[in-house]
């Protein structure tokens, strides 16, 4: 498999990776109550474990819901573009460039 | 002379150009529509998100979470935040009675009633009696400075008459118009309209809060001069109170003459728009129509309220939540309510968006609450999200 294509499915399968990721921790957060913790922290601070869940939480949710559907439908164009070029232009070179390409 | 050949465009190039255009394409249309898949549902008052959310707020309230709860680093924020949950949850519960019949009708009836309950226990107001050195409810036949008592009573006056008027053999009935005329005859009695909050403390919303309750007491029980004469004076000060340059309302105002001691903000003003609903539909568009035209901001579709007009620099608060690039929460949740009961089906699937993002819902069964939420977070949302539409809207 040509390095391209690798990289296409490495964007695609970490989109999918960072929706099933977002919706792990979104249990986190609803079971353990979460939100309820940090609340109740005060000033003093919420702990360590609770913190770092809140964060990720954030941060991977962002990304899974804002980011991965761009980056599942760049990757899944990149691979289509690819089949279709692999069909059409057999003298593609096997590492996945053109013969035009450097 | 030789003439150059331009090089054949690369394929490699070309598919990049398409994923490149794929990713932007994905960002700009995706990711909000998913967010606000629900937004017309709930605009309309249909589906079961609503019913869903209903169930996670009741069950915080059968939870009663304690002070501790509400870590904001202030004995009365704390205190303010868990009276805030029974008072939402009651709003929210009072909302879904006003529109269904039938069996749905009296369970929202009985969770609004656990939520007043609640509400009303001594522990859940003591954090305005403590800055009152009096309790709200032992007040009612006092006027004058010192006796405003708006952080309780203008919010648990409204869902209190809420419930008298969707039930008027509650028993709670006879409280809830002692609150609404004790409002009424502040306001009548000060010189400048102006009820405190705290001691020494005045706010417009919190005015516009009370003159709701007024407003929906006079609707279950018929409206009397005193009240009449109320909701004209006090109308009149909140509308004093409107920024022209913005249209916003003043967060803060003296308690004493009624000028302004704070910026105006979009959180005071959405919440506001929120309460006027109740008491004067009209000044409610208009605080709507300002936050629409100058504070709405879309990002790849998602909206957001900026806590101040344009010019303006400020901090968060208590009252405005975290500020984010300017951008506020409390506002953006609070506009929920605005944007659905003035019909504006767009700008709420926007906010909606925001809320759904940054608040996600999690359903479990018939449960839904919020990961980002918490009892406060939920109980808001629940409110604004069934704020009452105007008819044909």
């Amino acid at each position: 498999m040509s390095r391209p294509r690798r990289r296409a499915l490495a964007f695609l399968a970490g989109a999918l990776a960072g929706l099933l990721l977002e919706r792990a921790l979104a249990a986190v957060m609803a079971h353990a109550h979460v939100a309820h913790e940090l609340l109740g922290a005060g000033a003093s601070g919420p702990g360590l474990g609770t913190a770092l869940v809140a964060v990720a939480f954030v941060v991977i949710r962002l990304l899974a819901v804002v980011l991965a559907p761009g980056l599942g439908l760049a990757a899944a164009t990149w691979l289509v573009g690819d089949l279709l070029r692999s069909r059409f232009a057999p003298a593609d070179r096997e590492d996945g460039r053109s013969v035009g390409e450097v | 002379m030789s003439r150059r050949h331009p090089s054949p465009p690369r394929p490699g190039r070309a598919r990049g150009l398409f994923a490149l255009l794929a990713f932007v394409l994905g960002l700009a249309v995706v990711p909000h529509r998913v967010c606000a898949r629900e937004a017309d549902r709930v605009f309309a008052g249909e589906g079961d998100e609503l019913g869903r959310l209903g169930a996670g707020v009741a069950a915080w309230v059968a939870a009663r979470p304690p002070p501790s709860s509400f870590g904001t680093g202030s004995a009365r924020f704390d205190g303010e935040w868990r009276f805030g949950t029974y008072a939402m949850a009651a709003l929210g519960f009072g909302q879904r009675a006003a529109v269904m019949d039938g069996e749905a009708r009296r369970e929202s009836l009985a969770r609004m009633g656990a939520s007043l309950e609640a509400m009303l226990e001594p522990a859940v107001r003591s954090f305005d009696a403590e800055a009152h050195g009096e309790d709200a409810l032992a007040s009612l036949d006092r006027v004058g400075h010192g006796h405003g008592h708006l952080a309780f009573l203008a919010y648990a006056g409204l869902p209190l008459a809420m419930e008298a008027r969707l039930d008027p053999s509650s028993p709670r009935a006879p409280l809830a118009h002692a609150v609404a005329r004790a409002l009424a005859t502040r306001i009548v009695a000060d010189p400048h309209g102006i009820v405190e909050t705290y001691p020494g403390e005045a706010y417009p919303v919190d005015m516009s809060m009370a003159l709701a309750a007024i407003a929906e007491d006079a609707r279950a029980r018929g409206a009397d001069a005193l009240a009449r004469q109320a909701l004209a004076r006090g109308l009149a000060r909140v509308r004093a109170s409107v920024d022209p340059p913005s249209g916003l309302l003043v967060q803060a105002v003296s308690a004493d003459t009624g000028e302004r001691r704070d910026a105006p903000r979009a959180s005071g003003s959405a919440l506001a728009a929120y309460a006027l609903l109740y008491a004067d539909r009209e000044l409610s568009a208009a605080l709507w129509r300002a936050l629409r035209a100058e504070q709405l901001h879309t990002v790849v579709g998602f909206g957001a309220m900026a806590e101040y007009p344009a010019g303006v620099r400020g901090a968060g608060d208590v009252d405005s939540g975290p500020v984010v690039a300017g951008l506020s929460v409390s506002a953006t949740g609070f506009s929920l309510a605005a944007s659905r009961a003035h019909g504006d089906a767009e700008a709420f699937a926007r906010l909606y968006a925001t809320a759904h993002l940054f608040g996600a819902p999690w359903d479990e069964g018939s449960v839904r609450t919020y990961a980002t939420g918490g009892p406060l977070g939920d109980a808001i949302l629940f409110a604004m999200l069934t704020a009452p539409r105007a008819e044909g809207s």
